[in-house]
């Protein structure tokens, strides 16, 4: 690694997980994801599309190879303008949820938690709609709702992604990939599609490796499936 | 409403009659998303039931050929999975 890229030696110890070098490579790298987010933004705003190539920057360090002599930030401009896009097109299908079924999302996600707590298990849906006193049309409109795709906070993919040692996820990804059904997939769907079903373990020890909720779990899964679904080859 | 919006919220209402727990019903509703976006565009048929405390649903016309590739992960997100030419039966808690 040249003396003279800081920048780089930022990146391989965020890689190595050192939140100091993390915090200041993504620091150093501000002005470029901000100059990307500016070009991109319109229908998703400048400030989400930041989120997004921050992502991008921090998947890009688990990938980089310094010993290939590309700096870390023209490396890491794909990995950022990939998240951008991934963003825009997201928001290409926006899901508009009315107020009424916020509320009802809302008592629903609290109805589980209280359900899940009280039992040490998770509840039925006939126990949620008990507990929530919503009428059943209302728990199936709440619950549909926790369904929908749904933006995930940076800090918690930027964790997930690297909270998962190399090693296991390479094994499981290894799996999967057998059957090719990776193909078209960015790293973070990867690990929870290779967790999921290339090491067989439920969304709940996902999100207990990954130090994130069994809910983050399930749409980090279902916007992988979603874009599965899409490809016509698979 | 596309069919996989129709598809989830039916499987929802049934689940309410089911002891399946939340996560399954949650991983039932992305396999059957799943076999639905390989149905042919403006042509799904879908059969719910009850089954003892679990659940059933049974896609159609479904492809086959795509399904057969999505079988891994079908196979990982219900207890059974059972194709039959053009359909596929989905079942949990069975």
């Amino acid at each position: 690694m040249p003396e003279s890229d800081p920048v780089s030696e930022l990146a391989v110890r965020a890689a190595a997980d050192d939140a100091d070098a993390r915090g200041q490579l993504l620091e150093s790298v501000r002005p470029l994801v901000v100059g990307m987010a500016r070009r991109l933004a319109g229908r998703v705003p400048a400030e989400e599309l930041e989120q997004a190539g921050f992502v991008g920057v921090l998947v890009a360090t688990r990938r980089f190879d310094p010993g290939q002599g590309t700096p870390f930030i023209a490396y890491a401009k794909g990995f950022v303008v990939g998240e951008m896009l991934a963003c825009v097109r997201q928001a290409a299908a926006p899901v508009r949820v009315p107020r009424s079924v916020r509320d009802a999302r809302r008592e629903v996600d609290a109805a589980i938690d209280r359900l899940t707590a009280a039992n040490r298990r998770r509840p039925t849906v006939a126990e949620i709609a008990d507990a929530s006193g919503l009428d059943p049309e209302q728990v199936v409109e709440g619950l549909h709702a926790r369904m929908l795709r749904h933006t995930v906070q940076v800090d918690d993919v930027a964790d997930a992604v690297l909270a998962v040692p190399d090693a296991e996820l390479d094994t499981v990804l290894q799996r999967v990939t057998v059957e090719g059904l990776l193909d078209g997939l960015d790293d973070r769907s990867r690990a929870v599609v290779g967790l999921r079903f290339g090491a067989g373990l439920p969304q709940r020890e996902i999100a207990r490796r990954m130090g994130i909720s069994q809910m983050q779990v399930s749409r980090l899964l279902r916007a992988a499936l979603e874009r599965l679904a899409e490809r016509a080859d698979v | 409403m596309p069919a996989t919006a129709v598809a989830s919220r039916l499987v929802l209402a049934l689940a309410a009659r089911t002891t399946l727990d939340i996560d399954a019903v949650d991983e039932f509703v992305m396999a059957v998303d799943l076999a639905v976006a390989t149905c042919p565009p403006g042509e799904v048929r879908l059969e719910a039931r009850v089954v003892e405390s679990g659940l059933e649903v049974i896609v159609s016309p479904v492809s086959p050929e795509r399904l057969a590739n999505r079988e891994l992960l079908l196979a990982s997100l219900v207890d059974d999975v059972e194709l039959r030419g053009e359909e596929v039966a989905l079942r949990a808690g069975v």
